[in-house]
């Protein structure tokens, strides 16, 4: 019977050089032996291919360890979104379950639950997703992404009182913030002190205003015309004010 | 340009003045549905959404919750809901949940009365934490007085609109306000000049409104019973249900898929009381 070659041989036929690489490099690696109470009793140089496999042994195992059994929120959420983007929703909405004990505040929690409702919603479980949805956004008022969740899948589940309260958060959220009023107040006094002070300004603007175009057109070399376009504009609108302000009569 | 800045300016803080009303009102959804027998011999399920408003009262240090009690889908202390042929009811489904955050209701205080209000206890305390309560008012209403009533009127935000009292009731149980209010208002505030709690908005007609005068011996002769018992009064049980359901396709029934009076004649003694025991369970429509 004819004998098969091995695929290795034939398509990696740079393996053995590549290995022996490794193993040289390996050769230099340490290992300390250690007491039971963690005093370094004695240093010793080991062969490369012991090194080597042990290393590739050791951080294979930590890696799939740290994946099987993340212990913080952030790994907990990490692996989950990793889970949600490879398609795997059941495990990922399971991993940021788990990862809503280690959280510290509420804003965390509504993260998981962001992370549940997008799995559950994936699976076609609208209710849980919705429910999850409706806790996260609870949780993180200003969240417009689980308000956003809470509407989509409270329309999937039919729930009219729960889509009409969802629907009315989102609205309320897209109107924006009003303004306060000390800010308001702040920028009608200094836009009433530009007012009154235009012409001093303008002065000073045409004490300093040369050197900063100047400087500008070095810096800019590229954007000299734009410069200059846009002085241009500035200095006729500030002629067209001046003529419309001498023509005013003094009784305004 | 300077007249321009200032109205401007003027406008916002009207506007962020306005703004701060939010947490005084807020909006209530009820959820109703219920289940019917089709001509085809399948049940259907209907559902309908209904929303009104609900505000704080701070009675004697505590806290409740008002609203009208219809918001509940509840009329005499009673669930009651308005499908075509309440006859047809086999099961009936409601949900009432507090504000954009859709809290949940533990318990509903009715009182002694059985007028159309009634006092609620969320679920969570977030709903009583985040809004701010009204005081009752010591004196009550009288003709001419200038109120403001707020409520939602099918908007994300509460709205308010000023009316006259134009007549009180005898008993001081009532008031009746000169025009009418629109949608969405029922349970909503009515307010006195001095910012006090006078009543509850809960009826209106073409050219006039009415509200439900409160104080605070009508908060402590309330009867406090939990929510699932309310909206659970017209639920028939499954195997009542059942048995409804092979009375029905025992005999012959009309084109409305139900049984007429004639067969209901012809039915074995037995047959009929149990037909009538079981009818009896069915809910009323509104009245």
């Amino acid at each position: 019977m004819r004998q098969s070659r091995s695929p290795r041989s034939i398509h990696f036929p740079h393996a053995g050089i590549v290995g022996l690489a490794f193993c040289l490099l390996a050769n230099f690696t340490d290992a300390a032996e250690r007491t039971a109470d963690g005093k370094l009793v004695a240093e010793t140089r080991t062969t490369g291919f012991e090194s080597y496999y042990a290393a590739v042994k050791q951080s294979s195992m930590l890696t799939k360890q740290a994946m099987a059994r993340p212990l913080t929120a952030r790994e907990h959420f990490d692996l989950s979104l990793s889970l949600f983007g490879t398609g795997r929703f059941a495990e990922a909405a399971m991993t940021a379950q788990l990862g809503m004990g280690q959280a510290k505040d509420d804003m965390e929690r509504a993260a998981f639950f962001g992370v549940i409702a997008q799995s559950r919603g994936a699976l076609g479980n609208y209710q849980e997703a919705a429910q999850a949805a409706l806790e996260g956004h609870r949780l993180n008022p200003h969240s417009k992404e689980l308000a956003t969740m809470r509407v989509t899948y409270f329309k999937k589940t039919g729930n009219g009182a729960q889509l009409a309260a969802a629907e009315d958060a989102l609205s309320g959220m897209m109107e924006g913030e009003p303004v306060s009023l000390p800010i308001l107040v702040g920028a009608g006094l200094a836009a009433k002190w530009v007012w009154n002070y235009r012409k001093e300004i303008m002065v000073v603007l045409h004490i300093v205003g040369p050197p900063i175009v100047e400087h500008a057109k070095e810096r800019w070399p590229q954007q000299k015309e734009a410069i200059e376009a846009v002085i241009l504009t500035l200095k006729t609108m500030w002629t067209v004010a001046e003529k419309i302000e001498s023509a005013t009569p003094a009784t305004r | 340009m300077r007249n321009l800045l200032f109205a401007a300016l003027a406008l916002a803080t009207a506007s962020s003045v306005t703004a701060q009303g939010q947490q005084y009102v807020q909006r209530l959804y009820t959820e109703f549905g219920w289940e019917t027998s089709t001509p085809l011999r399948r049940l259907a399920f209907k559902r309908e959404t209904r929303t009104g408003s609900f505000w704080i009262a701070s009675v004697n240090g505590e806290k409740h919750i008002v609203t009208a009690g219809h918001n509940l889908g509840l009329m005499n202390g009673r669930l009651a809901i308005a499908p075509q042929d309440a006859s047809k009811v086999f099961g009936t489904y409601a949900e009432t949940l507090l504000g954009r955050y859709a809290y949940g209701v533990s318990s509903v205080g009715l009182p002694n009365s059985k007028a159309d209000w009634v006092a609620l206890k969320p679920e969570h305390p977030s709903v009583l934490e985040r809004s701010r309560a009204f005081t009752l008012a010591e004196k009550s209403p009288e003709i001419g007085d200038r109120v403001q009533v707020w409520g939602f009127a099918g908007q994300p935000h509460p709205k308010n609109l000023s009316f006259t009292v134009v007549d009180v009731s005898e008993g001081k149980d009532f008031l009746t306000l000169n025009d009418r209010l629109p949608p969405g208002y029922s349970g909503g505030v009515v307010l006195n000049e001095k910012g006090e709690a006078v009543a509850v908005a809960v009826a209106t007609k073409a050219e006039h409104s009415s509200a439900l005068i409160l104080n605070p011996a009508a908060f402590k002769a309330l009867t406090w019973k939990p929510i699932q018992q309310i909206h659970g009064t017209a639920n028939i049980p499954a195997e009542d249900q059942q048995a409804f359901q092979q009375l029905l396709d025992k005999y012959d029934r009309d084109t409305n898929g139900y049984l007429d009076d004639d067969e209901r004649e012809r039915m074995p003694p037995d047959d009929r009381d149990k037909l009538k025991r079981l009818e009896q369970r069915l809910p009323r429509p509104l009245s």
